[in-house]
């Protein structure tokens, strides 16, 4: 249908389409309801991951077994996103093709180098998370394409997570979050993965600091010299905050999430 | 806003400018924008399909030259326009320049765009307005520099119809009435009477 049919919209979940077309800022000519479609509404295990259909409601996977046990910054990153009412209609595939700068979805996604997988009517294709941003709301989706499901890799079991992000009033689109992923080998990080959102038109890893934990443990001052690295960042301008403020709050919230992972870290080895 | 964007060719201006008025070569530049009324020497009406995230938006409007100076090959361009679906509207104020350069010709484009209405209200788009002309704009440079005044054969320059449309099918770029535009003032500047 998204073939026949210019200037065609995919209702998902609803939860930004719905309220663009009530302000008419988005007026579709045809709107494809993809409700019905149990075969993409699945999280299935794989063989190395967890395999997201995209009609995944927000809340099943927050609440998912299967996901706490697998990929828990997933879990607990899903916390963030918006309201109750919004995560049981709202879905992973609609928030990651909407691509607000905001989502949380694709930050948590980049932490754990998704492939999103993509479908037209004669083709598949498979798209890494880090190359899925175009631009302003804007996913590497041609005419006629559909996103139908995202692979996540997992990490190695008892690794360590932890997300913040800085919102005016919970559940608003936040000014910047932070997502981390971190392994250790005894007492030394030997993975670790840091993934910003709001602060640029897609999610954004920060290798540089990344590198910077391999081989160390996680002090006071290596956490504060990585956090740092999170200004680099384009940040954006709108009335909520300015660019450079957003680049404090990535700051900030990339030093509380690696604080958060560091400290689950302990609370396993105290428990120990 | 203000956006200004400038590259360099390996042309000498008046050949530049030449090249620049074929319009087969220029129009593929301009994706999006159809001109649709050639009103006189200085004014064009044209309609202009930009996709700004989510939402596809669909600009009529009309550009004209309030000024030019052929001789130093300048040109500041007005163009105006109202989005079909009453979501506000669009001004550009648009100075282009071209001066000799070491390389060749260097070429200047210096945009003033305004947006209003609801298409500039957009919560979620605020940040990203300008960011999606700077685009629009350097896409249009890029593509200029790269495709159209590189392939300089000297092909021959066909005068616009009276009142033909260009149209173009995909995304992005309203600047692209203004080359219609541009062409009509170069095949004046080198063959017309003035």
């Amino acid at each position: 249908m998204l073939a026949e049919f210019e200037d065609a919209k995919i209702l998902a979940g609803g939860q930004s389409l719905m309220p663009m077309m009530n302000f008419r800022y988005v007026m579709p000519e045809h709107v494809i309801d993809i409700n019905r479609i149990p075969e993409i509404a699945q999280i299935e295990e794989t063989d190395g991951g967890l395999k997201f259909g995209a009609m995944v409601r927000h809340n099943q996977a927050k609440d998912s077994e299967l996901v706490a046990a697998k990929c828990p910054l997933i879990a607990y990153g899903l916390e963030f996103v918006a309201h109750v009412q919004i995560r049981n209609r709202g879905t992973i595939g609609g928030s990651v093709s909407h691509l607000d700068p905001s989502a949380e979805w694709p930050a948590l996604l980049a932490a754990h180098d998704a492939v999103l997988h993509v479908r037209s009517k004669d083709a598949n294709r498979d798209v890494q998370i880090a190359e899925w941003s175009m631009g302003f709301m804007t996913p590497n989706l041609e005419e006629g394409e559909m996103l139908i499901g995202i692979s996540v890799p997992t990490w190695p079991a008892g690794h360590s997570y932890g997300f913040a992000e800085l919102a005016r009033r919970k559940g608003d689109f936040a000014l910047a979050g932070a997502a981390v992923l971190l392994n250790f080998a005894g007492d030394k990080i030997d993975r670790a993965a840091i993934a910003l959102t709001g602060v640029d038109t897609g999610p954004v890893r920060l290798p540089d600091a990344e590198s910077l934990l391999i081989g160390e443990g996680p002090s006071d001052e290596l956490l504060q010299e990585v956090a740092s690295k999170a200004s680099a960042v384009a940040g954006i301008d709108d009335v909520h905050a300015t660019a450079a403020y957003r680049q404090k709050i990535a700051v900030v919230m990339a030093r509380r999430a690696l604080e958060q992972a560091v400290a689950r870290r302990n609370g396993k080895a105290m428990a120990a | 806003m203000k956006l200004e964007n400038s590259f360099e060719v390996a042309a000498p201006p008046a050949e530049a400018w030449a090249v620049l008025v074929d319009v087969e070569r220029v129009a593929p530049c301009v994706p999006g924008a159809s001109l649709t009324e050639i009103v006189d020497e200085n004014a064009y009406k044209g309609s202009m399909k930009v996709k700004l995230g989510p939402v596809s938006l669909a600009f009529d409007g009309e550009a004209k030259f309030v000024e030019r100076d052929d001789a130093n090959f300048r040109a500041h361009i007005k163009a105006e326009g109202r989005e079909a679906k009453g979501r506000g509207g669009a001004q550009a104020d648009v100075e282009f320049s071209l001066v000799e350069s070491a390389e060749g010709s260097a070429v200047t484009i210096i945009t003033d765009l305004t947006l209003n209405g609801p298409v500039a209200q957009y919560g979620r788009s605020q940040g990203i307005i300008a960011s999606v002309a700077e685009e629009m704009v350097t896409r249009f440079a890029d593509c200029l520099r790269d495709k159209v005044l590189t392939q300089n054969d000297g092909a021959a320059v066909s005068p616009p119809p009276t009142g033909a449309t260009t149209e173009q099918n995909t995304s992005a770029s309203g600047i692209g009435i203004l080359f219609g535009a541009l062409k009509r003032w170069f095949k004046n500047l080198f063959g017309g009477g003035s």
